[in-house]
């Protein structure tokens, strides 16, 4: 039975948790309600500066407004709080549109024209009209009385001491909202009356305590939407563009593009690609044709050296076997201060002239594409890692490169390795299986309640 | 010598200004030059017209409703909102734009028109006009205005006319409907309209504008359209003393052609803005009039519409072929040497489990069961002969 009651308790507890946030999520966002105040004929309050149009009131506003309007205005307040209220009634039921005799608001009208400078609050939030009366409470230091139309004759006001007299409108949306409205400006229009006849000042707050009509919520064609985008976003144009060098016809003719291009000389390095992408490169000295390609990197004052060039030697040779033409890198030479250090790349560097050469890293000190020609060049000094480097020296057209064939080779060492140790040991278990293929069972066995096994040798 | 190497250093001058790659022998006609040029022009340009900026101008509006002196800039997204707060209605978010006063609760305009016109960042209006920059130009619509007219006002008779004439879009409510029926939405009814009487092909100057020209008949018809509209209006003036706002809204695409036709430093476009300008003052004064003084009627003048995305989409015509679609200048994808590696891994092992497969098969079908089993154990496997 404890445990009855108390799955009950948890499952109200969750109930009423699930509502509260069903009114938070549609209340919290967007709620707003207008808000009037005006003063009996002969009192005034403070004027406030016109509010621009869609702006919000929040709570801290109201408060020290409404601290600044009690210092002048009378502390007799009378606080009509209808169930719900929005702009719309207004401008649905206060013929705005030149209907004046269709108002449902004129005795609000009236007393707000009467008023020497009334307080109209176009949208306010809805949480701090909520505290209207609690915010009128602390500040006249006086609890609120609830009135109603019957009491209302009956009561006496003592003018010397503030009072606080709130009145409950009520409110039902829909096709009845009119009447409802005329009713309760009927009941305003009475209790102002009142006061009139009794020659009292009076302050006097008219507002809802929350809206009445919701604000749709209608996409927009430009609108946020928060679900997945089909659309299509630019992409980042990240990429330096590559070296290109023109003919004397001015053409391109030879293509090159690289992530760096690290050279180490004598305990020094340095990237060569490092500006020869971004701005113009000298390429003083190179030239191309059908079959011979030359590009010449000149550079001036880099790793300790006067004047370096990176030479890069291509040619269009025919294969016979392939019976196409293949582009070879014949040669990297590096030329500086008067000596000359030269790589072999024809052995790594090939590619069918009409594609670009492709390669994530052209080196010479690891997995070299890039050898010295001898042992005892000056190319051994040397250390050359090109990452990412692309290629291309005939058959260029346009401003980007052809289809790439990538260095990266369908076998390696390492796969060469690995092939040939499986198969060994694929071969010793295909043996052993064999071995254990060849036994073979008994066709007899012995059978004891029967004669003996003989072995006829002659069978 | 000499005469080669000052060839190659005035080779290199213009080069390194204008940024292209250096080239051997420089020759008198460089179309990368002009291209360069005329891209650096476009530049200045975008970027004047991006100081210049579009606008939001009030043409008409009661002294009840308040449009502050200012030069508060408003976002193109917030116009929705600026019009559903002149008429009278609660909008989600803060429209945090002091240019409008919020106005009195007891009286509203009776309509709103609202004129878009694209093409042109801003109109030469009188001064006494109040005139907002815009930012942010995204395309809007009223559609939230107007189903809020139609949600409070569905028993009184609201009138609802939203126009595009350039792409045929066209939306009506309540006694719009009558009123507007025999106003031509369509092109070919806008074009037929042009050949009738009170015409605006009689009544405008139109100077350089031609009538054989499809842009500049486009945009006729769009003046011609307000002219209806406003003649219409007049022949109708109980729709203005009913108790329900009324809500235009009209989108004018014509001078946006006639700019990609002509340009804008072409008479027909300058003869164009002037024959707007007059006849968007004249529907001013007629919607102005026909409610008694009580309508308020804006005008947003964009250049073009940002659109900030576009849907992707596959296209049938012939394209560059590229080994790497997303990369600029065809670059190679990155391969690395482990692919080879992991290539090679997977190859291997999927015909290593492949042959072990089909063993497995062969011998699971080929089996003997008297001597690859241990069933039928006491069962003798031969005919006994003895």
């Amino acid at each position: 039975m404890t445990e009855v009651g108390m799955r009950r308790c948890s499952l109200l507890t969750m109930a009423f948790t699930s509502v509260l946030l069903f009114i938070c999520s549609i209340y919290s966002c967007y709620a707003q309600v207008p808000l009037l105040m005006w003063t009996s004929d002969g009192s005034s309050m403070p004027h406030l500066a016109e509010a621009a149009a869609g702006h919000t009131v929040s709570g801290g506003q109201l408060v020290s407004y409404l601290r600044s309007a009690l210092s002048t205005a009378p502390h007799n307040v009378l606080i009509f709080l209808q169930d719900q209220l929005s702009i719309e009634d207004f401008t649905m039921y206060g013929g705005v549109f030149g209907n004046k005799q269709d108002s449902a608001f004129l005795n609000i009208e009236s007393a707000l024209q009467t008023s020497s400078s009334p307080l109209v609050l176009s949208a306010l939030d809805w949480t701090a009209s909520h505290s209207v009366l609690d915010l009128f409470q602390k500040e006249l230091s006086v609890s609120a009385v609830h009135i109603d139309t019957n009491t209302l004759n009956e009561m006496k006001l003592n003018n010397t001491q503030p009072s606080l007299l709130a009145v409950r409108l009520l409110y039902t949306a829909g096709s009845q909202s009119k009447e409802m409205l005329l009713k309760n400006d009927m009941i305003i229009g009475e209790v102002l009356d009142m006061f009139k006849s009794q020659d009292m000042p009076y302050t006097a707050v008219y507002t809802g305590l929350k809206p009445s009509r919701i604000i749709e919520d209608t996409p927009v064609m430009a609108g946020f939407s928060m679900g997945r985008s089909l659309l299509q976003t630019p992409p980042p144009q990240s990429e330096k563009p590559p070296l290109v060098f023109n003919d004397t016809a001015g053409q391109p003719c030879i293509m090159l593009w690289a992530d760096t291009l690290l050279a180490a000389y004598d305990g020094n390095q340095a990237d060569l690609a490092s500006n020869i992408f971004n701005s113009t490169p000298d390429t003083t000295g190179s030239f191309c044709n059908e079959t011979v390609s030359r590009l010449v990197l000149n550079y001036r004052n880099i790793l300790n050296l006067q004047s370096l060039q990176l030479i890069f030697s291509m040619s269009k040779i025919f294969f016979p076997v392939s019976a196409r033409n293949w582009t070879v890198m014949d040669q990297v030479v590096l030329e500086y201060d008067g000596q000359r250090a030269m790589f072999n790349a024809s052995a790594g560097i090939n590619t069918p002239a009409e594609y670009s050469f492709r390669c994530q890293n052209v080196s010479s000190a690891q997995s070299p594409l890039l050898v010295p020609r001898n042992a005892t060049d000056n190319a051994t000094k040397w250390t050359l890692i090109f990452t990412d480097f692309q290629i291309q020296s005939f058959s260029v057209t346009g401003d980007s490169f052809a289809f790439a064939s990538d260095c990266a080779g369908f076998f390696s060492a390492g796969i060469w390795m690995g092939l040939v140790i499986s198969l060994l040991m694929l071969l010793i278990l295909t043996y052993g299986l064999h071995m254990i293929m060849q036994l073979r069972t008994m066709d007899r066995f012995d059978d004891p309640k029967g004669p003996a096994i003989s072995v006829p040798l002659s069978e | 010598m000499l005469l080669r190497h000052d060839a190659r250093r005035h080779a290199a001058g213009p080069g390194h200004v204008t940024g292209v790659a250096r080239k051997r022998s420089p020759s008198e006609n460089r179309p990368e030059m002009n291209r360069i040029i005329m891209n650096a022009v476009f530049a200045l340009i975008g970027l004047l017209s991006g100081v210049l900026g579009d606008s939001l101008t009030v043409l008409r509006s009661p002294q009840y409703v308040t449009f502050r002196d200012e030069q508060w800039p408003i976002s193109g997204e917030k116009i929705p909102d600026l019009v559903a707060l002149t008429m009278g209605f609660s909008v989600r978010e803060d429209l945090d734009w002091p240019g409008l006063a919020a106005g009195s609760l007891f009286q509203r305009p009776r309509a709103n028109a609202l004129i878009v016109v694209r093409g042109i960042d801003s109109l030469d209006f009188p001064k006494n006009v109040s005139s907002y920059p815009l930012e942010n130009p995204v395309p809007f619509t009223l559609d939230s205005v107007a189903n809020t007219i139609h949600t409070l006002f569905a028993d009184s008779t609201p009138v609802v006319l939203q126009l595009a004439p350039s792409e045929e879009r066209l939306y009506m409510m309540g006694m719009a409907n009558t009123v507007f029926e025999d106003l031509p939405v369509t092109l070919q009814q806008i074009r037929g309209r042009l050949s009738q009487d009170g015409s605006v092909l009689t009544s405008l100057p139109l100077v350089s504008l031609s009538r054989n020209n499809e842009a500049d008949l486009l945009f006729l018809s769009e003046v011609q359209v307000l002219y209806d509209i406003s003649a219409l209006l007049q022949k109708h003036k109980h729709l203005a003393k009913d108790p329900a706002p009324d809500l235009y809204s009209l989108e004018l695409a014509g001078l946006e052609e006639i700019v990609r036709r002509y340009g804008t430093d072409s008479p027909q476009y300058t003869d164009a803005i002037r024959i707007l300008t007059i006849a968007l003052q004249k529907f001013a004064d007629d919607v102005s009039s026909v409610y008694g003084n009580n309508a308020v009627v804006e005008v947003v003048t964009v250049k073009t519409f940002e659109v900030p995305l576009t849907r992707k989409s596959r296209s049938i015509l012939e394209s560059k072929q590229m080994s790497n679609p997303g990369s600029p200048y065809n670059l190679a994808y990155k391969y690395n040497f482990d692919y080879a590696v992991i290539f090679n891994i997977v190859l291997w092992l999927m015909i290593v489990l492949a042959l072990a497969v089909i063993a497995i098969s062969y011998n699971l079908w080929n089996m003997d069961p008297g001597y690859d089993s241990i069933i039928y154990r006491m069962t003798n496997q031969k005919i006994r002969l003895d």
